[in-house]
């Protein structure tokens, strides 16, 4: 019984290890391990450029040399995004892995032409990580990929955090590609994606060549094609109605001097009603707030409170004015709003959406609740 | 009689294994609609309507529904016999099919669909020579490590669940609605399952239907919930679901589960279809002695292998087998105990009229 159970298990583990090379496979460094891609559209034709993990490649000395960027970039042309990158793929010599792409840059006219097409190959590819991030740069993405930030192991985790950041401090609406994927299922198929400026004045330590990037407001997607760019004031008010921002700081003018205010717990809850033939939406805003500097002694609280549900209802309001109202877009999801609170009105304005957007209204009342202590007491 | 070999609550495990596998892998019909969770209830129940007469003729008889026909009339058993073979072989191939097609889209995109196929198949061929205690106590563990991965994706996903994508609404299309409960019942293979193997857990096998219909509805519903919240309309799109969501969590540990997604369901296929064979080997060795049931395990694995791998594992071939197999599962689970409950009653009276002779 043992010789049996010996032969088996022998016959196992050398049928193991002698077939393992049966299976055709790809070694790691014959790959290329993408962390981000870049996508423009010119005289109808798509150019990738991606950036990938290789930190031999610009000499660094160990596997991950941290005072390197670590990264190489290719490009290449196609009719199609896949033919692009399959292009750019033959030039860098390497496989494509997709599975660890960190964020896409959509190209200002690509974004105008179709964020679809961009998106598709990432959403057909199993491998790609539904929580990458999606951007439209200001500008062509290319010029965005050829800067290679000395922090962080690779170049792109620079850019990431200063995303994360921003989104954060409720600065801007960091979407991921899933909430990118969900919003093509929506009926205005509408979103705000964040727009990337490249800063190239030869003055920043950030990249040895001078250049750094920053956040420049969003773009407002409409019909899966950008409609164009919105200010950061819009997308701050964006990201409070669609309920992302926890955390975000405003400066209020109090007689003669400006006071910082650390707006915190941020609650934004929307209830649709129809009033009339007016669906108007009644946004309810609740936070807590903090004196980033010391309040003066005779200071009323109930004043600054008061301004600071100002400040949050002006960045509402005209998020709501430039996207919902004047161009019929839903980056906030209101249609899940609707469908959530009221199944049955939703079913009697599904066909007519985008003219009850339009046509409706918006409500606010926001109440904070400001500590009298400061940081500083 | 057959001896008990397995409790009612590996028995349970085994059937909500298997029945969970077919449930995930459902990649067709898929829509974001509250219907589903409706779907999801109303053919539990029709499913615990159907379980009945089984449960009748296992209390009955102490035996199974198979095992009452096969021991009363040798004709019958063969009849029986060969019908549950071929119904089961194909739910066999199907999930095979799926598996392989699942695999490679997914995480194993380079390895050729013949080993994706003909790997799990072996296992499953082996498994189901060992017998089904062995292969019980193994469903156990992977039970086990399958509710630890729910657990998992539920807590790394908690901060991601949208709850404002369920919308009250029981029944939105009612066409559909019927539509999708026949299909959901359609694919319980689990009911020949019992009807052949409950007599291995003894005369209370009919406590594995209670636990395992409430244990599949409640993991079924779970699942389609944790879908619901991370992927709202997306859902109605997203080729695998589940996968999908695997992919988004975030755990120290594992970073993304995507990968241990595939693993855990080639895990479940590999109960499932060793829960097929163990029935073909059961069913062979009531009709034709224990001497048969081994290499009936065996020739079931190889019969398997042959179709799945003929089609190399093409997605297309379980589709038709599950659309065949809509109406027939459900019939044959309703007729297998109908005609054990005749056959048991013909045998007693014919026992009493030798008796009385």
């Amino acid at each position: 019984m043992k010789k049996l159970s010996f032969i088996k298990m022998t016959a196992v583990i050398t049928a193991a290890v002698v077939c393992s090379g049966c299976i055709p496979h790809t070694e790691l460094n014959e790959k290329a391990i993408v962390l981000a891609v870049a996508v423009d559209y010119e005289d109808e034709k798509y150019k990738v450029t991606f950036q990938y993990y290789s930190p031999t490649g610009i000499g660094g000395q160990t596997p991950v040399d941290n005072s390197q960027p670590n990264v190489l970039t290719s490009s290449g042309e196609g009719e199609n995004v896949y033919e692009a990158m399959e292009e750019a793929s033959f030039k860098c010599g390497r496989k494509l892995m997709s599975g660890v792409i960190q964020i896409i840059i959509i190209g200002e006219e690509a974004a105008v032409n179709s964020v679809d097409k961009v998106t598709d190959f990432a959403e057909s590819s199993f491998q790609s990580r539904p929580d990458m991030l999606i951007a439209i740069s200001s500008g062509k993405a290319e010029e965005l990929m050829k800067v290679k930030f000395n922090e962080g192991t690779v170049s792109t985790q620079k850019l990431r955090f200063l995303l994360d950041n921003a989104q954060a401090n409720g600065l801007t609406v960091l979407p991921s590609a899933l909430d990118y994927y969900i919003t093509l299922e929506t009926k205005q198929q509408s979103i705000c994606l964040p727009v990337l400026k490249l800063i190239d004045d030869g003055k920043s330590d950030a990249s040895e060549d001078g250049k750094t990037i920053e956040i420049d407001g969003g773009a407002l997607i409409k019909n899966g094609r950008s409609l164009g760019m919105v200010s950061a004031e819009v997308t701050e008010g964006i990201q409070l109605l669609w309920g992302k921002t926890t955390d975000i700081s405003v400066t209020v003018q109090r007689e003669e001097e400006k006071v910082s205010i650390r707006l915190s717990k941020v609650k934004v809850k929307i209830e649709p009603i129809m009033e009339g033939d007016t669906l108007v939406f009644k946004v309810g805003a609740s936070c807590r707030g903090e004196y980033l500097v010391a309040p003066p002694h005779h200071n009323n609280n109930d004043e600054m409170e008061q301004k600071c549900g100002e400040q949050l209802i002006k960045l509402m309001k005209t998020a709501a004015e430039e996207t919902v109202l004047k161009c019929g877009a839903d980056p906030i999801n209101l249609e899940k709003t609707v469908r959530h609170h009221d199944y049955s009105l939703w079913k009697q304005i599904e066909d007519n959406w985008e003219e009850t957007l339009i046509n409706s209204r918006f409500e606010f009342d926001v109440k904070v609740e400001i500590n009298r202590l400061s940081m500083e007491d | 009689m057959t001896k008990t070999k397995i409790s009612t609550a590996q028995l349970a495990v085994l059937l909500a294994a298997s029945r969970l596998f077919t449930e995930a892998t459902e990649f067709t019909g898929r829509s974001y609609s509250m219907q589903h969770f409706t779907v999801i209830l109303v053919s539990c129940l029709i499913l615990t309507a159907l379980y009945i007469p089984l449960i009748a003729a296992s209390r009955k008889y102490g035996d199974s529904a198979f095992g009452v026909i096969a021991s009363k009339s040798r004709t019958a058993g063969f009849l029986c016999g060969a019908v549950i073979t071929v119904i089961l072989l194909s739910a066999a191939v199907s999930s095979v099919c799926r598996m392989t097609f699942y695999t490679s889209a997914t995480v194993f995109s380079e390895a050729p669909t013949i080993l994706l196929a003909a790997l799990p198949l072996a296992v499953c061929g082996y498994a189901a020579a060992k017998g089904i205690q062995g292969l019980a106590r193994g469903s156990v563990i992977i039970a086990g490590l399958f509710i630890a991965f729910l657990v998992f994706i539920g807590i790394s996903l908690s901060g991601r669940y949208d709850t404002g994508w369920l919308y009250p609404a029981v029944i939105e299309q009612p066409d559909l609605f019927w539509e999708q409960v026949i299909r959901h019942v359609g694919r319980n293979s689990e009911l020949l399952v019992f009807g052949v193997l409950s007599g291995f857990a003894g005369e209370k096998a009919d406590r594995a239907a209670y636990f395992y219909i409430p244990a599949v509805f409640l993991l079924s519903e779970l699942m389609l919930l944790a879908e619901t919240l991370s992927l709202g309309p997306f859902l109605g799109t997203a080729a695998f679901p589940f996968f999908t969501i695997s992919a988004m969590s975030d755990i120290v540990l594992f970073q993304r589960l995507d990968g241990i997604d595939a693993v855990m369901w080639t895990l479940m296929l590999i109960v499932r279809v060793s829960v097929i064979f163990v029935c073909v080997k059961t069913v062979f060795g009531r009709i034709f002695g224990e001497k048969a049931a081994n290499p009936a395990a065996w020739l079931s694995a190889l019969a398997a292998a042959a179709v799945a791998l003929t089609v190399d594992g093409n997605i297309g071939l379980s589709v038709i087998i599950d659309r065949a197999l809509v109406l027939i599962l459900p019939a044959a689970g309703l007729l297998l105990p109908i005609t054990a409950l005749i056959v048991g009653r013909k045998g007693k009276r014919e026992v009493k009229n030798s008796e009385k002779a």
